[in-house]
């Protein structure tokens, strides 16, 4: 197969440097991952329901922004084709650009109770007498709850399964097409991690409470869903040819619940998971919403060189490369308001130090604080994904060589911002 | 250690049934329920400094509420029970931006205001600029507080702040901004005076505005 290189100076291929970063080796540059879903309608000016309802508008706005934008290295997929498919990850009600919002609104996610207390027996239940199938009918009555016009029964999953089918086998067609183009596809599927699927199903408020009064019962219904998970990871990512998943982990962070109830409540069945994928080959991108300051030690026990921590701007993902930096490798992290309101020069300024001090001596993905918001100035986006080439070059004489790379860019804004460009 | 110390102590320590069990007790012995609630104040000020200095979390402020609400209960079923008559700190008005339907945070904020003794307005979320205005001025708030977790939401909140400039109120009323979303640089582009993502913030910034001691 031909190896298709992004930049002139590149030696790997995508592939390779991304697998070279999550096993903790030196690439030959810095891989960017810019997580584009929202971002890219607006930059291709059609609305975020044409965006998910329309493949072919997806299709080319996602190509707009890798053109105009890119090349960058690592495809950050988030496409849900069919609405009732976007709970079969993420357990809430949600509000759809389109149907319960205008077009050009972003999907929101309300704090509605779709699980009830008494559904922690019935997980742990579920787990015992499902086993490795655990995962789907647990999903399937969140969703039956999640939207109106589906009730809780075979009539879900009828009108799931199928609608998951065709989201799936679209995927796996963008899938092949980055890879074609010389980019790579950061995962194969990606899950809530059990304990924060529960948070989102029960709402904040009544987990909180929860967490108080039947922690031992949340524990035993994370762990029973253990074998669910690992299956149907280990399937999805076989059909979409990504040895790879995201872990979505939004409700684990200090923000929102002490170390101990993470040690204790959270932490062990995302351990039990991680561990047995990376056992049969599958690599974990932890997507870490929130502060993670006073978890980093804990993220120390899950299998060295095979996950990627990636941080979103409330931790310090300078920190988190001292703590971790010798286990997993660290993504992130552009905060999102300098996306929309700083200038490509804090931009650049704020990559090279991230590629400086975190993507020293490797294990490092460039990419933004979560998402690219949908409204960041495309200027910005575009300082961010170049940063890569500008400055992420691996050798001996990096560090002196990206420092004058750094005051070339300078002038050339300068310029720029003289010119009236 | 007296009713009353122990009671701040336990209401601090997120001790429920010690705090109910007191809160009967102090009842029973004719304390005057004012003074009772009084002092569970004091624990939720408590609750509010150690989540200050990251000893508690959200999930803390989260269970303060439900004992204080607890709590209330037990007076309000109590005989002696009447309503406090005295004059709030000041008066707030909360709500999410246009656009923002994320209530979390500010339901959260609306609680610790509550408890600190503010009155507050809490308009809900996705609020136009125009119900901002209304609100502030129909209750003679002098703060006004909101709560972003979108980027999408930074255009409203500086559309919000130009209302209140332009219909010549920005002298008289104080505008926070909290929630994930927000940071200096966009309390500068927005126009506000004071913002943070830590929900305990809000009543520092609460009590600056009215006159009183952060």
């Amino acid at each position: 197969m031909k190896r298709t290189m992004l930049y002139p100076r590149d030696t790997m291929t995508a592939e390779e440097r991304l697998r070279a970063v999550i096993s903790l080796q030196v690439p030959d540059r810095v891989p960017a991952c810019p997580f584009i879903y929202y971002f890219a309608a607006r930059f291709a000016g059609i609305t975020v329901y044409e965006l998910w309802s329309e493949p072919a508008k997806y299709r080319a706005a996602i190509d707009r922004c890798f053109e105009k934008l890119g090349p960058w290295d690592v495809y950050y997929p988030v496409n849900p084709r069919c609405p009732e498919v976007y709970t079969f990850i993420m357990p809430m009600v949600a509000r759809w650009p389109g149907r319960d919002l205008p077009e050009d609104s972003i999907c929101q996610l309300l704090e509605e109770e779709v699980m009830k207390a008494e559904d922690y027996a019935w997980t742990i239940d579920l787990g015992e007498r499902w086993g490795s199938l655990s995962y789907i009918p647990f999903f399937m009555k969140m969703i039956s709850r999640a939207w109106e016009h589906l009730e809780d029964g075979w009539r879900t999953w009828a009108y799931i399964l199928p609608r998951l089918a065709i989201n799936l086998a679209g995927w796996r067609l963008e899938f092949e097409s980055f890879k074609r183009r010389g980019s790579t596809v950061l995962y194969g599927f990606l899950p809530e991690a059990a304990f924060d699927s529960f948070s989102l199903a029960r709402g904040l408020m009544s987990f909180v409470r929860d967490c108080r009064d039947r922690p031992a019962e949340i524990a035993r219904a994370a762990e029973a869903l253990t074998d669910g998970y690992y299956f149907i990871l280990r399937l999805v990512t076989a059909l979409m040819g990504v040895p790879r998943v995201e872990i979505f982990l939004h409700r684990s962070s200090n923000d929102f619940i002490s170390p101990k109830t993470f040690d204790e409540l959270s932490f062990p069945s995302l351990k039990a998971l991680v561990e047995r994928l990376v056992a049969s080959g599958i690599q974990c991108v932890l997507h870490c919403d929130g502060n993670w300051d006073r978890n980093l030690e804990r993220l120390r026990e899950l299998p060295a060189g095979n996950c990627v921590a990636q941080f979103d701007g409330p931790t310090d993902i300078f920190l988190a490369k001292q703590v971790l930096g010798d286990r997993m490798c660290i993504m992130g992290d552009v905060p999102p308001d300098m996306l929309v309101l700083g200038s490509p020069s804090e931009v650049d300024e704020y990559c090279h130090r991230l590629i400086e001090e975190v993507g020293k001596g490797g294990g490092f993905i460039m990419g933004a604080g979560c998402e690219i918001p949908p409204n960041a100035n495309p200027e910005n986006v575009k300082a961010m994904i170049e940063s890569v080439a500008r400055y992420g070059y691996y050798g001996t004489d990096r560090v002196t060589a990206s420092r004058a790379v750094a005051a070339g860019f300078a002038d050339q804004l300068t310029e720029r911002s003289g010119t009236g460009e | 250690m007296d009713d009353e110390a122990r009671l701040v102590k336990a209401m601090g320590d997120l001790e429920e049934e010690e705090v109910l069990a007191l809160v009967g007790e102090m009842l029973s012995a004719g304390i005057e329920p004012l003074r009772i609630i009084e002092m569970c104040r004091q624990g939720f000020d408590v609750v509010g400094r150690r989540y200050e200095q990251r000893e508690y979390f959200l999930s803390g402020l989260i269970i303060s509420d439900e004992i204080f609400k607890s709590v209330m209960e037990l007076l309000e079923a109590s005989e002696c029970f009447r309503p406090s008559e005295s004059e709030p700190l000041g008066k707030v008005v909360l709500g999410a931006p246009l656009g923002d339907v994320h209530d979390i945070g500010k339901n959260i904020v609306a609680t610790l205001l509550h408890y600190s003794g503010f009155e507050v307005v809490d308009l809900g979320v996705s609020v136009k600029p125009s119900q901002f205005l209304a609100a502030a001025r129909s209750s003679g708030a002098g703060v006004v507080g909101i709560s972003a977790l979108i980027t999408m939401a930074y255009e409203p909140l500086r559309e919000t702040v130009a209302a209140f400039e332009r219909e010549g109120l920005r002298g008289k009323v104080k505008i926070m901004l909290g929630g994930g979303a927000v940071s200096q640089r966009v309390c500068e582009f927005a126009g506000a005076d004071a913002w943070s993502r830590d929900a305990s913030d809000a009543v520092r910034f609460a009590r600056k505005f009215t006159g009183g001691e952060e």
